[in-house]
């Protein structure tokens, strides 16, 4: 109840500020009747929106599928592999540093390659943002199973606790608080790279529609979907600090 | 003999921190070490524990060499080490959880122990509201209920004020004569070593080793009135002898 009070008030000045630059914008468009394919005002964007509203859902649709799909597969990769090297030292030694120099590679790039691999369908997509949220995730949970505390490992080790009550109760908990924030990092790439992955190539979605929109100067469009882009990421991530939320009650509640 | 340890040395990359240790402990006894900040009073904790291996000598349980193997002692470390993802109960629980004894008679034995140990109230906040006495309560409640009959306590009241402390010896006196627990104790205050213990050892500077072991002839139950006593002086004035020689 008083966070949620908090959080209104803390977003007071965030929404004035953003209703002051939307007037601005407005005004700038009209006070010197700028072109509409070259910056439309608001009030246009939204006319477009409302016009379009029949068209737009089969897209969202695709890149949402896309988007979290592709989140769940990378996720799951990247716990796996995280675990797996975590358990054996030697591997974690000949593999870690490759995977950090992996990041290096554009995965954007590799587009092309897995559409070759798998055709024009939605898996090509799907492994496209399975590669790029799998680096945050996987160095994020590495990094955490390593940080935790020495000597509450040794707590459990001096009651008698094997290896894997060691992991269970004292650093997988504490690795947490890192995977989420590589999840978070994760979730905000996640819509973004589906949307370029759909520019390589496909039939539908917010990527095909966007290209469709630019090629047709219809700004007053691009605008539209560069909106809904950032309300999926946002809402992506929303729902990993909800998750967070309840995964892990004691970073910010004091009782259970 | 609950416990007994026979010619420990010990470095630490070259240094040495641990010359001929001898010590034991009889069963249900109650023994207090004492010695300089950094002699080495939790190395040899972490022997017993057998959470570090000593570079020669032996410790015995019960006639059983167990050095290097853990689980044969209830060990509270330097720090509260409370676990932040674990309510309070969840903590003091954490030994009965690994021992797979987790039921629910031990944990409305943990229960009716909050009030005890001043925590009633806190049992399902998580560590981070309680204060440092609270910790350390807590981390003490945890020890106790982790259930081995030796139980390994390095300075378990060092950030408690004296009122609570004087509570907590109490209270440990009584859990140490009704539940039949064996008690190793470091502390470096001399009175709480005199009030509770049956023997004392000093240890040197390091590398540690045994200066003076000491019987406590004071009759139980203690009381804190003894501390004006004669004998009590005695034991006293020949305690600061032996850690401020030379
Ligand atoms: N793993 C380790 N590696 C190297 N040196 C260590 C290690 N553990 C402890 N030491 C050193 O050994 C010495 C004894 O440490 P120990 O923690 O046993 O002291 P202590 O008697 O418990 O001191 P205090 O009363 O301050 O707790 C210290 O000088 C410490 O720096
Ligand atoms: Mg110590």
């Amino acid at each position: 109840m008083n966070s949620f009070r908090k959080y209104r008030y803390s977003a007071v000045p965030a929404l004035t500020a953003i209703m002051i630059f939307l007037l601005v914008w407005e005004g700038a468009v009209r006070w010197w009747n700028i072109e509409k394919w070259i910056l439309p005002a608001p009030s246009l964007i939204v006319q477009t929106f409302r016009d379009s509203l029949h068209l737009l859902p089969a897209h969202i649709w695709i890149t949402a599928t896309e988007a979290v799909l592709g989140f769940l597969l990378g996720i799951a990769a990247a716990l796996i592999i995280a675990f797996i090297l975590d358990f054996s030292p030697l591997l974690r030694k000949s593999f870690y540093p490759i995977l950090l120099f992996s990041q290096t590679i554009p995965i954007i790039a590799i587009a092309p390659l897995l559409i070759i691999w798998f055709g024009y369908g939605i898996l090509p997509k799907v492994l496209v943002v399975a590669l790029v949220t799998f680096f945050p995730v996987v160095v994020s949970v590495t990094e955490g199973l390593q940080s935790s505390d020495r000597d509450m490992i040794r707590l459990v080790h001096s009651m008698g606790g094997t290896s894997w009550q060691v992991f269970k109760k004292v650093r997988f908990p504490s690795s947490l608080p890192y995977l989420f924030t590589g999840l978070r990092i994760a979730a905000t790439y996640s819509v973004l790279s589906a949307v370029i992955s759909e520019w390589v190539g496909a039939s539908k979605g917010l990527g095909i529609y966007l290209i469709k929109a630019q090629s047709s100067f219809a700004t007053d469009q691009v605008f539209v979907v560069i909106m809904l882009i950032s309300l999926l990421s946002c809402l992506m991530f929303l729902v990993v600090i909800l998750i967070g939320r309840i995964v892990m009650p004691w970073k910010h509640k004091t009782k259970k | 003999m609950e416990l007994e340890i026979r010619n420990i040395h010990h470095s630490f990359s070259g240094d040495p921190v641990m010359k001929d240790m001898n010590l034991f402990l009889k069963k249900r006894e109650f023994v207090s070490l004492i010695g300089p900040s950094g002699c080495g009073k939790s190395t040899l904790f972490n022997f017993i524990a057998g959470l570090e291996i000593p570079d020669s000598g032996t410790i015995y349980h019960v006639g059983k060499d167990i050095t290097g193997k853990r689980g044969h002692s209830s060990y509270m470390m330097q720090k509260d080490l409370l676990f932040p993802w674990r309510t309070v109960l969840e903590n003091v629980l954490l030994g009965p959880s690994i021992t797979k004894q987790h039921t629910d008679k031990i944990k409305e034995e943990a229960l009716s122990l909050f009030p005890l140990f001043g925590l009633d109230g806190y049992e399902d906040y998580y560590p981070t509201v309680l204060s440092g006495g609270m910790k350390q309560r807590a981390a003490l409640l945890r020890t106790f209920l982790h259930n081995k009959e030796l139980m390994l306590l390095d300075e378990p009241f060092g950030a408690l004020d004296a009122l609570t402390r004087e509570k907590m010896h109490d209270w440990l006196l009584q859990v140490w004569s009704q539940m039949q627990r064996t008690v190793l104790f470091i502390t470096h205050s001399i009175d709480e070593a005199i009030f509770l213990s049956d023997r004392i050892y000093v240890l040197s500077p390091r590398p540690a080793t045994v200066l003076l072991e000491l019987e406590v002839t004071l009759p139980r139950p203690r009381k804190k009135d003894m501390a004006v006593s004669p004998e009590y002086l005695k034991l006293k004035e020949e305690l600061m002898m032996a850690l401020y020689q030379d």
